[in-house]
């Protein structure tokens, strides 16, 4: 890096009097400017062919000259011209240097002449390479060759691109990049690839008047493809991540090692169930290959703008926060969520957080694919009938036993879940059997409104319970129960979802889903009174996750505002991880409006207020906030 | 970068800052009161037991009364002809945001109850003649008529992007309901809908994806605040928009704009705008610095209000501009000490 700032500003420039950075720079910069007008203007139409240069190993470039272009090309990419004369051409080769007009077409040397003379001309890009840079740097034809279209496939082949496994050797292996003449070629093909949006758009904007001009780009987004097809997506992320940062080695290794969540599951180190969701939503399909799950997951990365209103199927609160910022908050994150839920068709936000626990401290290996709300009511209602009963899962089919002479409930989920007793379909059926002698080898089926069409044979005969499409969530459901095209009116439906998530009264503590969670699973607990408490949580028990409740206009104040004294909407959370920075810190909250895979990071000060602000309406002056491991 | 935007800031807009407020003083435990006149004179608290109450002049009357764990809350208006009491059953064990409330009216400092209708965030329009509010439910804005509940309209939201979208709304006159609504790209527009001609008027769409727009109508103006909901770094700005002579609602004034995504949360006195400013922001960790700020009608003059680092909410509550902080509530604006009983004097 000195050594490049020498060639800018070599040390004759430096002046007697220093007024001031700023103004040293600007003068300099206008000096150097005029200094090489003057001899481009003298020299503007005495272009040599350098027919009588006497040796071409004692050319050199002019300094003014080297100086105009190190100052229009990027800087990153001048850094690797420090090496010596060849890492120039290098540049030079791959396209890397510009001058003031873009594309170098002309160079100014100093050289002899066969009589001895010291001269300074214009030469063309091609004679200089030819009569000059290909003399004095051999290897540098050679690697240009290498290169071109038709070597490339074969050179990539040799050429490694090693995943560093520690700190130590990602600096190493950096070094090794600076230093190697071949980067500045390795780095031409990233470029060139990275031109392809700009370049479909520049085509679509171009008039086919401007012939010449169309051809150019189509011939360059040609050559785009080209290179795209030989190299594959993790090479060229790599390549991305060295050239981006090719002055940066403490960002290129963070790269590595501090990786974007969306990088790890390209990488197949995380699950694309966390992208799932989204990517159906982007590419509006039911399924996706592993591949499209991979250009998806490098469609997030690149545009952190993007996940704001994927919500299609996750049904939670938008804007989420910003792709990097999920990221950011994923990768600290611990909660077990390898399924999908969807908070607003829940239609209970205690339920939705506390299935969340569930699922996090007794994971499951397999989830349904059915009806998104079934994943989080299943897990309530089930463990709700291990604990006590099914008393807090309140969703009923009633009918009336005439025998006994009164109303029977049966507890159901509204929806089929694969492997339930308390599936709607098997709690229907069961009912039918009690009541209208339906045989044991008949069943029922849930369906949507959308699906049922009365005239198709198939709904001729059979049962179906066909449920609204509107309204309808995990706690409440219109439907209607179709037996052979006969409307079953016998059966009704009750639900009334009232629970406590913490105590509220001390007679009934033991009753709180908290309680009761803990006591099941043979869980701990402790109280997060501040932020020691979280930190230290975090740092000594790896499972462990926090579950609060607090008010929502305190927690989310963008979203939820204040309008009157006292006012406070009770929000359940999660919180799985925090972020610290200069001794403030911020934690990982999943609020139970949000969606599952796409965590917020919360400021401690936010979540304090809301935890203060429900302890002053708590009955018991609660302060909602316990770990859980 | 950050100290620059502040620089600009203070170029655009004179600050002021402002020294510690004081804590509002009551009578009753705070955590019970609901609404509290800026006299004292009338305080509506609840009782662990359901009930509502309104305390007077040395006496007590129930207000209404409903089952334990009820929790109400309470709005009222510059007006002070009327109040609306929204009642939150099973406060703490059911957890359903999509849940509609019971929503009341009672005539100011009295005790005598009507439902209106169900739903949430109530607000008084029009010299308290008429109500809004939304069911989250059915996704409808309702504005119904104090005084002849027959009156009443409702509009269903278009929003499909946002299930916890909860509008703004709120009434100019008679014929007119202003609200807010999302599309389909996460756009929000102010729309105002005239009752008699059946039609839409967008009065404001926001210029990005993810802005959050905030309004009150005060002295035949809208006040509109243009922030983000969060960690967008699109800016913020206040507007305002004359209600009339104004074709199209193409006057827009500027009031007062910022690089920084305030949290806004915009509440309207007679004299000044008040909003929650974000001072400074930490990226890394998604922390934000935040002031009460007002801006005076006046002159728009801003002004820093606080001094306490993570405001995050500011209420008007008759006249008295409210700054709720942890588990304290500090004056902005009003009579801070009400918590003293003095006998009247002679004059008095």
């Amino acid at each position: 890096m000195v050594s490049a700032l020498y060639f800018i500003f070599p040390k004759n420039a430096f002046s007697n009097e220093t007024p001031g950075l700023y103004q040293t720079l600007e003068t300099l910069i206008e000096v150097q400017d005029k200094s090489f007008a003057k001899k481009m203007k003298k020299l503007r139409n005495k272009i040599s062919n350098l027919n009588n240069l006497k040796d071409p190993m004692t050319v050199e470039l002019d300094p003014d000259f080297i100086n105009h272009i190190l100052f229009y090309s990027p800087s990153r990419y001048s850094s690797l011209a420090h090496k010596d004369r060849c890492s120039l051409y290098d540049l030079v080769l791959s396209g890397h240097l510009k001058d003031k007009e873009g594309q170098l077409r002309r160079f100014l040397i100093k050289y002899q002449t066969r009589k001895g003379k010291i001269k300074t001309s214009l030469v063309s890009k091609s004679t200089f390479l030819q009569k000059v840079a290909f003399k004095q740097c051999p290897q540098s034809q050679k690697f240009q060759k290498y290169f071109n279209m038709r070597n490339l496939k074969k050179t990539l082949k040799t050429i490694t691109l090693e995943v560093p496994t520690s700190y130590d050797q990602c600096y190493k292996v950096y070094n090794e990049f600076v230093n190697d003449y071949k980067t500045p070629y390795l780095c031409q093909i990233y470029e060139q690839i990275k031109k392809v949006p700009a370049l479909k758009i520049a085509i679509r904007n171009t008039p086919r008047s401007n012939f010449k001009l169309a051809t150019k780009l189509k011939r360059s987004l040609s050559l785009s493809n080209d290179y795209k097809r030989v190299l594959n997506i993790k090479s060229y992320d790599y390549l991305k991540n060295l050239c981006d940062n090719i002055e940066k080695p403490k960002k290129f290794c963070h790269d590595f090692f501090e990786l974007s969540f969306w990088k790890k599951i390209i990488k197949g180190e995380k699950s694309s169930i966390y992208i799932k969701n989204m990517c159906l939503e982007i590419y509006k399909r039911k399924s996706l290959t592993p591949r499209q799950f991979q250009k998806c997951a490098r469609e997030l990365s690149r545009d952190p703008g993007r996940c704001h209103y994927l919500n299609k199927f996750d049904r939670g609160l938008t804007p989420k926060p910003s792709c990097s910022n999920i990221s950011k908050a994923l990768n600290l994150s611990r909660l077990v969520s390898n399924y999908n839920d969807c908070p607003s068709k829940t239609g209970n936000e205690g339920i939705l957080n506390i299935a969340r626990v569930i699922n996090h401290i007794s994971p499951k290996k397999k989830f349904s694919d059915n009806l998104c709300q079934l994943e989080s009511t299943k897990a309530f209602a089930q463990f709700s009938h291990e604990v006590n009963d099914g008393r807090d899962w309140n969703v009923h089919l009633c009918y009336e036993d005439k025998l006994n002479q009164k109303e029977v409930c049966l507890p159901t989920l509204l929806g089929e879940y694969p492997g339930s007793d308390l599936s709607m379909n098997l709690v229907v059926a069961k009912i039918l059997r009690r009541t209208k002698g339906f045989g044991n080898e008949q069943k029922c089926s849930v369906i949507s409104n959308k699906e049922y069409r009365p005239t198709l044979l198939e709904y001729k005969s059979g049962c179906y319970i066909i449920q609204s499409d509107k309204n309808c969530s995990g706690t409440n459901c219109k439907f209607k129960i179709m037996n052979d095209e006969l409307e079953i009116k016998h059966i009704t439906f009750k639900s009334d979802v009232l629970f406590t998530y913490f105590p509220v009264e001390y007679t009934k503590q033991n009753s709180s889903q908290f309680n009761l969670i803990q006591k099941h699973f043979k869980k701990k607990s402790r109280k997060m009174l501040n932020i020691s408490f979280v930190k230290t949580i975090f740092k000594q028990k790896p499972n462990a996750i926090i579950q609060g409740i607090g008010c929502r206009e305190d927690l989310l104040p963008t979203f939820f505002q204040k309008r009157s004294l006292n006012q406070c909407t009770p929000l359940p959370f999660i919180v799985d991880g925090y972020i610290e920075d200069k001794g403030t810190l911020s934690l990982v909250v999943r609020t139970a409006l949000d969606s599952l895979h796409a965590p917020r990071i919360v400021s401690w000060s936010y979540v304090y207020s809301a935890l203060k602000a429900y302890k002053d309406l708590h009955p018991m002056s609660l302060w909602g906030l316990y770990a859980i491991y | 970068m950050q100290f620059i935007k502040y620089v600009l800031v203070s170029l655009l807009f004179t600050i002021q800052v402002t020294a510690k407020l004081p804590e509002l003083q009551t009578k009753q435990a705070l955590n019970n009161i609901r609404f509290l006149t800026h006299d004292g004179k009338f305080t509506y608290y609840q009782q662990h037991n359901g009930e509502l109450q309104l305390s007077t002049n040395y006496s007590n009357s129930s207000v209404m009364k409903s089952q334990k764990g009820t929790s109400y809350n309470i709005f009222g208006s510059s007006t002070r002809k009327s109040l609306i009491v929204e009642v939150r059953k099973s406060f703490h064990r059911n957890l359903n945001f999509f849940k509609p409330n019971d929503i009341y009216k009672i005539k100011f400092g009295e005790i005598s109850p009507t439902k209106i209708g169900v739903g949430t965030a109530p607000k008084l329009s029009i010299n308290d003649t008429w109500v809004t509010y939304f069911n989250p439910l059915t996704q409808e804005v309702t504005a119904k008529n104090i005084l002849d509940l027959k009156k009443s309209h409702s509009i269903k939201l278009k929003n499909k992007i946002n299930p916890y979208f909860i509008p703004q709304s709120a009434m100019a006159t008679q014929d007119t309901l202003f609200y807010t609504d999302i599309n389909d790209k996460g756009y929000m527009a102010l729309i105002m809908y005239s009752f008699i001609e059946k039609k839409f008027t967008t009065v404001f769409k926001s210029n990005f994806p993810g802005m959050r727009l905030d309004f009150c109508i005060q002295d035949e103006k809208i006040i509109l605040g243009e922030f983000t909901f969060d960690s967008l770094n699109r800016g913020s700005t206040i507007s305002s928009i004359p209600l009339y002579d104004n074709s199209n609602f193409k006057k827009i004034n500027t009031m007062y704009t910022s690089e920084l995504d305030d949290i806004g949360n915009l509440t309207c006195s007679k004299e000044n705008v008040y909003f929650i400013k974000t001072i400074d922001y930490n990226q890394k960790i998604n922390v934000k610095k935040t002031e009460v700020a007002k801006i005076s009608f006046k002159d728009n003059k801003l002004k820093i209000v606080t001094d306490l680092n993570y405001v995050t909410n500011v209420i008007n509550m008759d006249g008295t501009i409210l700054v709720p902080f942890r588990n304290k509530y500090y004056v902005a604006k009003g009579q801070s000490v009400l918590n003293k009983d003095q006998l009247k004097s002679e004059k008095e």
